[in-house]
């Protein structure tokens, strides 16, 4: 395995190039060039492929990609470049099996297969959404007591004791540590301390990462990010939170947040950039497992079709390739409150599970406001349940998303579709849904009863 | 991305930029916006700029709350405001 500090190294002597000319030279030139050699098409009436040579295609020209170009670093201006037999290293060396959590809670992640015999796991919260201190802790126990999800992530406290969060500050070191307590006391509260936890959600900068690396707060059992920056970069301040993982232990997950629609062109092209970001986030992230989350450029739901193709599509590009721990972010563009969220958490969970990701959800909302409750992510572990026990196939999980997207593809071209804030959904003393939000959720799910789902 | 509001303001002097746009994608860059009108403020730079705010976290209303003198939903839409508010 290469030696981290090697990483290091290659971003203080690697080739200069400016940053312009990596996003344009490197990273959309190859992209576009690599498109038109596997010849692989966009259709928006099969976002999950059925075809196995589309998927080995995307593994493929990613493959290629990453090789080719390696990574670039922000802060020195220089590549980070990797031979092939240290990328085939890294792919070698992608954990299949990783146990998150301790005692009666631990869960063990699995490199899952297409048609794999065992289910995904489901990581409840709201990745990275700003909540408001004064409903953190409600908000966190409302999906920790789910009995379907395995896993905690949460939110980013946007200001603790009433002073405002800003990037960079030293007050992410507080609000992080206040996260991780919140966090901790969650768990006490429902009944599962051992849960294993994706946190250190309000350290946008490194501050507040570095800062929760204690037993107290982010235990070795526990997952914290390592971005990679669009596309395909890295700085120190990232590099810093996987330098930071070295001797302590926690579990790196990386998270490249390929934009559908940026630099890699349309969904194909992108496909290809989280193929290659991947394999570079094995040594740059030293990544322990993936993070699935492309961003739409206009829409930033991962529920649109061209999201949900580039998701189907990495999903079975390493499942079939090179199987690899990765963590499927649901992002809705609705809020809590509506029927379209469910819509929209139904499809992805259903396109997710089937093309061999576990899941993260749910950032109702786009993840923009604390428009989010433990109730969907409930429903979010239904529906991807239901379509592992019907042994969904490619072609069916298709149909599925081509019956749910007429649902709530309107939410597009409106002005979004925010729905309500976790207070006005939620009873804050009971942390139950309310019953208008109840009612709704039942109603939904009889709907998709009705339609032949299992749930 | 990192930029400091000191140097986005001396950059937009430097050019003789008409309007200053500034686009953060979470809710703990958007201080960083508020900060930026205040500093012009402190500079008597104030009215000397069209000052244009944008980005996944931010909405009007909070775009009106800091004084911006507008908000668009993407960058093609911040342009044609640009324009707008130019009278170009």
């Amino acid at each position: 395995m290469l030696n981290y500090l090697e990483v290091l190294d290659r971003a203080n002597s690697g080739p200069y190039l400016s940053e312009e000319n990596w996003d344009l030279e490197k990273v959309a030139m190859t992209a576009r060039r690599l498109v038109k050699k596997y010849k692989v098409e966009y259709d928006p009436n099969e976002v999950v492929t059925s075809d196995p040579a589309i998927a080995d295609a995307i593994y493929q020209a990613g493959y290629e990609m990453a090789v080719e170009l390696g990574a670039y670093s922000r802060s020195t201006e220089r590549i980070i470049q990797f031979s092939q037999d240290e990328i085939d290293q890294g792919i070698r060396d992608m954990p299949q099996t990783l146990v998150m959590g301790e005692g009666k809670d631990a869960r063990t992640l699995r490199a899952r297969r297409l048609d794999d015999d065992l289910p995904p796991l489901f990581f409840g919260g709201s990745p990275g959404t700003p909540i408001p201190e004064r409903y953190f802790l409600p908000n966190v126990i409302s999906y920790m007591q789910e009995p379907l999800i395995d896993l905690a992530t949460c939110g980013t406290l946007t200001e603790v004791d009433g002073r405002e969060v800003r990037t960079g500050n030293p007050i992410e070191i507080v609000s992080t540590r206040r996260e991780l307590q919140y966090m901790r006391q969650g768990l006490k509260r429902a009944g599962r301390p051992g849960m294993g936890m994706l946190a250190a959600q309000s350290s946008v900068s490194e501050l507040g990462d570095l800062a929760v690396a204690h037993p107290d707060y982010l235990r070795l059992c526990d997952s914290h990010l390592v971005p990679v920056l669009n596309e395909l970069k890295m700085d120190h301040r990232n590099i810093s939170r996987a330098v930071n993982s070295l001797e302590y232990g926690m579990i790196n997950a990386s998270l490249p947040c390929v934009i559908v629609g940026g630099l890699g062109g349309g969904p194909v092209g992108s496909a290809i950039i989280n193929v290659a970001s991947y394999l570079i986030a094995n040594l740059t992230c030293l990544a322990d497992y993936h993070i699935l989350h492309p961003i739409h450029v206009r829409h930033v739901a991962t529920s649109t079709r061209e999201v949900l193709w580039v998701i189907s599509a990495t999903g079975q590009a390493f499942a079939r390739n090179a199987p690899a721990i990765i963590v499927a972010d649901i992002y809705p563009k609705s809020g809590a409150g509506t029927k379209e969220l469910l819509y929209e958490t139904a499809a992805n969970a259903i396109v997710n599970a089937v093309t061999g990701s576990h899941l993260e959800g749910c950032g109702s909302a786009d993840g923009n406001l604390p428009h989010c409750s433990g109730l969907e992510a409930r429903w979010m572990a239904e529906c991807a349940l239901a379509s592992h026990k019907m042994k969904m196939t490619l072609k069916e999980a298709n149909e599925w998303a081509l019956k749910l997207l007429p649902k709530y593809e309107h939410v597009f071209t409106q002005d979004g579709n925010p729905g309500l804030p976790f207070d006005q959904v939620y009873d804050l003393q009971t942390i139950q849904p309310k019953d208008f939000w109840l009612e709704m959720y039942e109603e939904v799910k009889t709907e998709l009863k009705d339609m032949g789902l299992k749930v | 991305m990192d930029v400091p509001i000191k140097s986005i303001i001396d950059k937009a002097e430097e050019l003789g930029a008409q309007v200053i746009a500034l686009s953060a994608l979470l809710t703990t860059s958007m201080p960083f916006i508020k900060d930026l009108i205040e500093l012009l403020k402190a500079r008597g730079l104030r009215e000397k700029y069209i000052v244009l705010v944008g980005g996944a976290s931010v909405t009007e209303e909070w775009a009106k709350g800091i004084g911006a003198d507008g908000t668009a939903r993407n960058a093609a839409e911040a342009v044609k405001l640009a324009r707008e508010l130019i009278g170009a």
